[in-house]
């Protein structure tokens, strides 16, 4: 997959656990897990909305385009 | 944006599947009942089961009495496979599982047109057994197609795009859950 994932970078960055995280914004654990992994088909908008506002960050600082080479 | 919530879903399929459960055990008990008169009084139950195929033998042989019983009993065995799977295919539902509930929607849809075949076979087969000691001239072998067979064929026909319809769903449900 081109599109990769820096959600790991960004709770790391703001020191925020994965299950805060998931707490916050109203998702499982487990699927922020597969978020982080890039093991997902794709992301809503609020979804991506909500882990903006709870990482005060912007959506690029999330998402990175790596096309395969 | 409102997330899909699939509780209505779930809830009325564990309902089906309950109703389902009951009927089954009702046909077990059904076959059962039937397999006691047989042997008690198989006479008697050859008697009733040739005037249900439309056919008057007022002393059935007993080779008569058990094929027809024979007969009535595989068509309610089919109709437990019917049931069966239906009631595999709501518990699929009801466990979130679409993808099951699709491969047993197919084999609902099977079982209907088993269903339906049988039905035609054992109006033949009653009428054939029933009249096997007329008197020649007087036999018979008669084939049906009526209102019973025809709703059969529609119901076969719903599951089968039933079926199509929850491999369909399957596949958006697995998308809706892979997109967080």
């Amino acid at each position: 997959m081109a599109i990769v994932v820096r959600l790991d970078v960004m709770l790391a960055t703001r020191k925020m656990t994965s299950r805060d995280l998931a707490a916050q914004i109203g998702i499982s654990e487990q699927n922020l897990s597969l978020l982080k992994s890039g093991k997902v088909r794709g992301v809503r908008f609020n979804t991506l909305e909500a882990i903006c506002v709870a990482l005060a960050c912007q959506p690029g600082d999330l998402l990175e385009y790596a096309p395969e080479t | 944006m409102k997330s899909i919530d699939t509780g209505a879903v779930v809830t009325a399929a564990q309902r089906f599947a309950f109703a389902l459960t009951v009927a089954l055990w009702a046909l077990a008990a059904l076959a059962s009942a039937l397999l006691v008169w047989l042997l008690a009084d198989a006479g008697s139950a050859g008697r009733n089961l040739a005037d249900a195929a439309g056919f008057s033998v007022e002393i059935p042989r007993l080779w008569q009495s058990l094929a027809l019983g024979a007969v009535v009993l595989a068509q309610i065995g089919i109709l437990a496979g019917v049931i069966r799977a239906a009631r595999a295919m709501f518990k699929a539902l009801s466990a979130s599982q679409p993808a099951s509930a699709a491969h047993n929607a197919r084999i609902v849809a099977a079982w209907l047109w088993a269903l339906f075949l049988w039905s035609v076979a054992a109006g033949a087969l009653g009428s054939l057994i029933s009249t096997w000691h007329y008197p020649a001239g007087e036999r018979a072998l008669a084939i049906q197609f009526g209102s019973a067979q025809i709703t059969t064929i529609v119901a076969a026909l719903m599951a089968s795009f039933l079926a199509r319809a929850f491999a369909l769903g399957a596949e958006l449900w697995q998308d809706h859950r892979e997109i967080i």
